[in-house]
């Protein structure tokens, strides 16, 4: 029993909250519906079976088993139909995963589908869909969808889901694996991969990392990159690929959803940490060792700043001499928007080229962050002067940190940094070349 | 919830007569016209042959008369067609029994129309059917039957010299399938129904549609077919039921609750499939009628009868967008349109507007009575027939 929850343990620990997740829906899903099932898959068999080390397993089954997340769709065709759809493939639109580049894909797939005068279809592989989210998400966001939009469980271990396709169907993938299980069920040519990250960086070097590249290199798709930051790194590693068939796009912070909220007078300033242990391109432990250098060196004074850690999954941290700041888990998008929104500074680490959003929904909201460089992310000023990007090591963190609570104090520059924001504040707008082209081309 | 004081109706199949007395019927007036089923039903033979003979038949001046005949009454075939002047076939497949039929009318030069009400006669679109009404499609026997089954129904329209079905994107659909004509005539109330719905109404209307503190959003399915349409909504009744203690679920006809609402304990009504006068008591009981659809070719292809048989009795709808609901319902004004994501939201703002119930309901009534009351439908049904 030890043993197997220290293996469940390690599992997690490798893999991450949302695989483990997974598996045990798999798991389940196995030990009740397989009565149903009169044609099982051979690999089903497999891993349904107690392990034994000497049943022969052939080739198909063991890298099946392995990775099940790449299983093709289960497409048919139809001869025509009367509404054309653009359809998002992703794993979960639950109300954790939806915000950030779930909601971003989201946000493009309604207004294509718009634009197309198409119908949106949503195929989710881990989670069945609570539609009520994707309401809060449009809403927030002031779309309207034209036409009714589907919702269809796909998921990669159901012999049962079918999805009709017609030729004129458009595909967004939003992951590697979503855009391996999208490219044996679709043509080709009507898949946009949204990447939002070297998604190579999320894995040692590895099978992993090597079935990733593969779908990266890809000639037959299209790329749409979030950031031109991202987009030349790609670019910059040798995928001509991208160059040739890729487009990007800078994202979009509403001033409805993104904007300074009002702040507790007299009390504490607040202090920003985007914590999260289990996606380790955060940098978590280098996050809380930078605060605790800061704290000591009386960068952060704990009599002036009360400190948050937003995220998931995090552990009971005290700094220094014994002070526990405020854990905030699983907010709701609003929660997470409102608090931002009295945040005066923050640290928000990302071990890869991309910005990505926590600094950027900072800064939106008047904040000051400190974020670190990586590649060619060496200066993100474009974006606010509230944006500050230091090397990888403690020290130069640290003094940036030093540098961003001046600016935070500092209301006259802070507020003018803020005004001369270089960010983009409209989604439509965001997107309005990229969508243009596409229906030109669709 | 509503509190009626209408009693249950006694319920026999209104359609049961004699042979001999519907060949009387057809031949007692000057232009007649002979609706063929293959064997009575509550569903589209009530709709499609039983309602428009009941209008047709309604004529003081024996003009024009009508009668219905099924597949037993066929050893009279020829007196049917002795008599007949128009043959209209209802939705049956091809067989040897239904050419010969055809070929009697064709012979003596007399038209024959095909009447269709569900998008089942292209085998292009079986795949999609079979999908959409969550059969089992490891099942080779699936397969066999909806490929025969709409072929059969598409040779038998093939045969024929015109259409007639229920909405206009079923008609273009026909259209484009067979290059037939085709006319529009939609299901509508008859008069059974009409008269119990419309004491009903009245009977809200006199009380100020008076309720208890409870709010009851119902689902009435009139077949197994629905379990991935009623899908749509689970997630957010699980959301509403959870959040306002107020609001109760009638599940109504051959459809489970789902086991995600086992929770919510007798706040969740399990009602058995009903005769359809009688239905109409259960349908104005509830606040809103909830109409989830897949939309896709097929749903679209779909009638709006949900629609019009709880706003006779009084009832709001709350219904996808589909084809036929987005043209008929007008959102916040004679009830409401959710968009599959919105479920939640909608239901909640309905809850919210319930002061305004009354004003929509009525709004709701009198379109409906205008547009789908037996008494207005004559005209449509013979322009139909080519007899106007």
């Amino acid at each position: 029993m030890i043993d197997h929850i220290y293996k469940v343990y390690c599992y997690w620990r490798t893999h991450g909250t949302a695989t483990l997740r997974q598996l045990i829906f798999r798991k389940l899903a196995y030990k009740f519906r397989r009565p149903t099932d009169q044609f099982q898959h051979p690999t089903e068999q497999f891993l349904d079976s107690k392990p034994d080390h000497n049943r022969a397993i052939d080739v198909a089954q063991i890298s099946h088993a392995r990775f099940q997340a790449v299983t093709p769709l289960r497409t048919y065709f139809l001869p025509e139909s009367q509404t054309r759809r653009v359809n998002i493939v992703t794993d979960s639109i639950s109300s954790g995963s939806l915000f950030g580049g779930v909601g971003t894909a989201l946000i493009f797939a309604a207004l294509l589908a718009n634009k197309l005068n198409a119908q949106l279809r949503i195929i989710t592989r881990t989670e069945r869909a609570k539609p009520e989210n994707v309401d809060h998400v449009l809403l927030l966001y002031g779309i309207k969808l034209e036409h009714e939009v589907q919702f269809k469980f796909a998921a990669f271990y159901d012999q049962k889901y079918e999805l009709d396709i017609v030729k004129d169907d458009l595909f967004i993938t939003t992951s590697w694996w979503t855009t391996a299980a999208t490219l044996p069920s679709v043509p080709n040519d009507k898949i946009i991969y949204l990447l939002q990250e070297d998604e190579r960086m999320f894995y040692p070097f590895g099978d992993d990392r090597l079935r990733c590249e593969t779908i990266l290199r890809n000639r037959n798709i299209r790329f749409l990159i979030n950031t031109k930051l991202l987009f030349d790194y790609l670019v910059h590693d040798g995928f001509d690929n991208i160059a040739a068939q890729g487009m990007w796009f800078e994202p979009a912070f509403p001033v409805q959803v993104f904007h300074p909220g009002a702040k507790d007078q007299g009390g504490k300033r607040k202090f920003f940490f985007y914590a999260r242990p289990n996606n380790l391109r955060n940098l978590f432990y280098l996050g809380i060792e930078v605060i605790e250098q800061a704290i000591v060196q009386q960068v952060l004074d704990l009599e002036h700043w009360e400190i948050f850690l937003i995220g998931k999954d995090i552990p009971t941290v005290t700094f220094n001499d014994g002070y526990t700041p405020i854990k905030c888990e699983n907010f709701s998008w609003s929660e997470y928007a409102e608090l931002v929104g009295t945040v005066d500074l923050g640290l928000s680490l990302m071990y890869t080229p991309h910005p990505s959003y926590p600094p950027l929904d900072l800064v939106a909201s008047g904040a000051v962050v400190v974020t670190n460089r990586f590649a060619n992310k060496r200066d993100l000023s474009d974006y606010s002067a509230n944006l500050i990007c230091a090397d990888l090591d403690h020290n130069a963190l640290v003094d940036a940190l030093r540098q961003a609570v001046a600016i935070a104090m500092d209301s006259r520059v802070r507020e003018q940094n803020y005004r001369n924001n270089g960010l983009l504040t409209d989604w439509q707008q965001a997107l309005d070349g990229i969508i243009q082209q596409l229906s030109g081309e669709a | 919830m509503f509190a009626s004081n209408i009693p249950e109706v006694p319920y026999s199949d209104p359609w049961i007569a004699p042979l001999h007395e519907r060949i009387k019927t057809l031949a007692r007036g000057k232009r007649r016209v002979a609706y063929f089923y293959e064997t009575a039903n509550n569903s589209t033979f009530r709709y499609r042959a039983y309602n428009m003979v009941q209008v047709l038949n309604d004529d003081k001046n024996r003009d024009v008369s009508a009668s219905y005949f099924f597949l037993n009454d066929l050893y009279r075939m020829d007196e049917i067609a002795e008599y007949a002047d128009l043959l209209v076939i209802c939705r049956s497949g091809y067989s040897h029994r239904i050419n010969q039929l055809i070929t009697r009318f064709r012979t003596q030069r007399k038209r024959v129309l095909f009447d269709i009400d569900d998008f089942v006669f292209n085998t292009s679109y079986a795949h999609l059917i079979i999908s959409t009404l969550g059969q089992d499609t490891d099942q080779p026997e699936i397969w066999d039957y909806w490929f025969a089954y709409i072929s059969r129904m598409g040779e038998t329209l093939r045969l024929c010299d015109g259409a007639i079905t229920t909405n206009d994107y079923l008609a273009a659909r026909i259209t484009e399938f067979s290059g037939l004509p085709v006319n529009v005539v939609p299901n509508f109330i008859n008069k059974e129904q009409l008269n119990l719905s419309e004491m009903l109404f009245r009977s809200k209307e006199v009380s100020g549609f008076s309720r208890d503190n409870k709010i009851c959003l119902g689902y009435f399915s009139g077949s197994p077919s629905h379990n991935l349409d009623y899908a749509i909504i689970t997630s957010a009744l699980e959301g509403v039921l959870e959040n306002d203690p107020r609001i109760e679920l009638m599940v109504v006809g051959y459809i489970e609750a789902g086991p995600e609402l086992s929770r919510f304990g007798r706040r969740i009504k399990r009602q058995p499939f009903h005769d359809y006068v009688n239905l109409q008591r259960l349908v104005g009981s509830v606040e809103f009628n909830l109409m989830p659809l897949q939309v896709n070719d097929f749903t679209n292809c779909k009638s709006d009868l949900k629609y019009f048989e709880a706003a006779i009795a009084g009832t709001l709808s709350i219904a996808s967008p589909s084809s036929t609901y987005a043209a008929t319902i007008r959102d916040g004004e004679n009830g409401y349109i959710a968009q599959a994501h919105q479920w939640a939201s909608v239901i909640q703002r309905a809850i919210e507007n319930i002061d305004t119930y009354p004003d929509m309901a009525a709004t709701a009534y009198a379109d409906v009575r205008l547009k789908y009351a037996w008494f207005n439908q004559r005209e449509s049904i013979l322009q139909a027939l080519g007899m106007e």
